[in-house]
């Protein structure tokens, strides 16, 4: 069925499903079922290789300028090939969010790093109590000596075991409206106080338990605007929707 | 939801509840809770409830049966509906219907007692649904069958000593004739349980028969009338086993009603949630609707009335019921779902995420829906036979 793809968005198809039918057969998607880190830390180094994390990013970034529409031809090919990897939390959860949003400096320090693959993000927002809406969202950044400090559990957080930094959707502020008084950091998962833990869950795809125990953060981590975050959020997960049903 | 019982069957119903609740109260730590809660079943003369009283039993109705294992599943107690079923209403009915008076004697004592429980050795890898194609062959020498072949799908084989086996006694009539059933001792040389998992969590092992040696009083009834045997009350362990699956979907239900209730997400009560109580509704609507067939059918069973076309619809329409139910709950119970038994943050322990399994399982496993649709299509609806 044609769907309208360009040349360019055929050869890509193509291309990624003689590499993954090559090295993501089902043994690997079963072996990664069972595997600690839920991904192939060397099938992901190729995959860097070829570009593909950075494939949506801006050159200035490390990235191949490639379209949102190119991003979807290569996640639903690693959906068809079964791929077990952090690449939608990275590059689509993380990634991109911060290139919408970050400051330049955000942009320059994270965004290379993922382009060439050394650079694993997810992003933090449910909870106990808290699907994909604001309003009881209940880990709270308080501010402290020009930083901030973080408390609280998020829950079905993807890949967060290994990824290297966690955007963290936190209450900053009391707000009026459900939306209000939410912040965004983006925190290192080796600083003191951050604790990630697998969950069971039902298709065993390395949700996470992310927990801050008094996790010190600077200024300088917040994600976009302080107080005023959701909305980014918001536009983050539309975003996410699509290649997710692509997947 | 009064659905018209007796006075009586109320009692006993109430006299199951009371039982379970005291029983789980006081043993259930305990590390063999279930062989002795198994034991005081016995004790009660519940193992043998329909079993006329001149072979042991208490000589009740299915309308008692399908109470009892309704109640015991509701209260999850620790027995496993498949051995129930099976044992009462295929081997039990088949034995009391076309059993010599030796093997009633011989079997239905024992069942009352609860000393004798069977598997239900019938699939094999060739026949699935469609067990007329099974190839497991017994042949006659002497006093005794020798019997060879392969049986899938055999819940919980490995905890049974019997198993109730199928298998091929003429290989030369038209396939549906030559089947015969047979009460196999799974300690006999040759016989090997191996064990296999199915994504429930369940145990659905195979058993392969190498040249076993079996009396030939263990032939159930007549030679080559097995199949004609097992149509005819299959319906009846249908019933049984859909009482089962009836008492864990109610419990299932009281138990999301409470977490609605008690549960605020996203800053709003579950319970103020359109969505939410319009699923509630449904599922309430559906899962009685199952309930009123079902004792119906039980009901019809009990009056000796034809009961295999009431069954294929109730059977159809409770899976796929059943389905949808554990689905709707996963939308209800929202992200927490998917954690499973003992894990934390699990909402209701963790048992929705077991029961979602245990349902998709539903859809392929022996008369799984879409093979009884295709039973009412040809005998309900009178249209050509497809396959």
């Amino acid at each position: 069925m044609d769907f309208g793809f360009t040349e360019e968005q055929e050869m890509l198809r193509k291309a990624a499903r003689d590499f993954l039918e090559k090295e993501c057969p089902r043994s690997m998607v079963r072996e990664m079922a069972e595997d600690e880190k839920g991904y192939s830390p060397e099938l992901w180094k190729k995959m860097a290789g070829l570009g593909w994390p950075g494939l949506v990013f801006p050159s200035q970034y490390g990235g191949n300028e490639g379209s949102f529409l190119d991003l979807t031809v290569l996640l639903e090919e690693m959906g068809r090939a079964l791929l077990p990897s952090p690449f939608f939390a990275t590059v689509v959860l993380g990634g991109l969010y911060i290139l919408d949003v970050g400051s330049e400096q955000q942009r320059e320090e994270f965004l290379p790093g993922v382009a060439n693959g050394e650079i694993l993000l997810t992003l933090a927002l449910s909870e106990p109590d808290v699907e994909y809406a604001p309003a009881s969202i209940a880990v709270t950044a308080a501010p402290r000596q020009g930083g901030y400090i973080i408390n609280g559990t998020k829950l079905f957080v993807p890949y967060a075991h290994v990824a290297d930094h966690v955007l963290c959707v936190a209450r900053t502020a009391e707000g009026a409206r459900p939306g209000e008084g939410l912040s965004v950091f983006i925190v290192n998962t080796r600083t003191p106080g951050v604790t990630c833990t697998p969950l069971k869950t039902l298709a065993r795809d390395n949700q996470c338990e992310v927990v801050f125990e008094d996790v010190v953060v600077s200024r300088d981590s917040v994600l976009g605007e302080p107080d005023n975050g959701w909305r980014d959020v918001e536009r983050t997960l539309q975003r996410a929707q699509q290649p997710c049903v692509s997947i | 939801m009064d659905l018209g019982f007796t006075e009586e069957q109320k009692k006993f119903r109430q006299e199951v509840i009371q039982f379970c609740k005291e029983e789980l109260e006081s043993g259930s730590k305990n590390p063999d809770f279930a062989a002795s809660f198994q034991r005081k079943i016995a004790e009660k003369g519940w193992t043998g409830l329909s079993i006329p009283r001149e072979y042991g039993g208490l000589g009740l109705g299915a309308v008692y049966r399908v109470i009892f294992m309704e109640e015991m599943a509701y209260w999850r107690a620790p027995i496993t509906p498949y051995d129930y079923g099976v044992t009462m209403s295929l081997l039990g009915n088949i034995c009391l219907r076309y059993g010599s008076e030796e093997q009633k004697k011989e079997y239905l004592p024992r069942i009352a007692r609860g000393e004798l429980f069977c598997g239900q050795g019938h699939s094999e890898p060739q026949a699935g649904n469609d067990l007329s194609g099974i190839q497991t062959r017994a042949v006659r020498k002497g006093d005794n069958y020798i019997i060879n072949g392969q049986k899938m799908w055999i819940h919980d084989a490995q905890t049974y000593r019997y198993t109730l086996l199928m298998a091929r006694t003429d290989p030369d009539a038209p396939t549906e004739r030559g089947i015969s059933l047979f009460v196999i001792d799974n300690t006999r040389p040759g016989v090997t349980v191996m064990p296999q998992l199915a994504m429930s969590g369940q145990t659905t092992p195979q058993v392969f028969l190498d040249n076993v040696i079996v009396p030939a009083g263990n032939l159930l009834g007549e030679e080559n009338r097995g199949w004609e045997y097992y149509q005819e009350n299959k319906p009846f362990y249908w019933n049984k086993e859909q009482g089962a699956e009836t008492g864990m979907m109610r419990r299932a239900f009281d138990n999301l009603l409470q977490y609605v209730g008690e549960t605020t997400r996203d800053g709003r009560p579950l319970s103020l949630s359109p969505t939410v109580r319009q699923k509630l509704a449904k599922m309430a609507t559906d899962m009685n609707a199952v309930r009123l067939l079902m004792y119906r059918m039980a009901r019809m069973e009990a009056e000796g009335l034809d009961i295999f076309d009431i069954a294929s619809i109730a059977r159809v329409f409770h899976v796929e019921t059943w389905v949808k139910f554990v689905n709707s709950a996963m939308q209800i119970l929202g992200l927490g779902g998917q954690l499973g038994l003992r894990q934390k943050y699990a909402p209701l322990r963790g048992i929705m995420e077991a029961l979602y399994r245990q349902a998709a399982l539903q859809l392929v496993q022996r008369a799984g829906p879409s093979y009884v649709k295709s039973i009412i299509a040809t005998h309900g609806l009178g249209l050509p036979e497809a396959w």
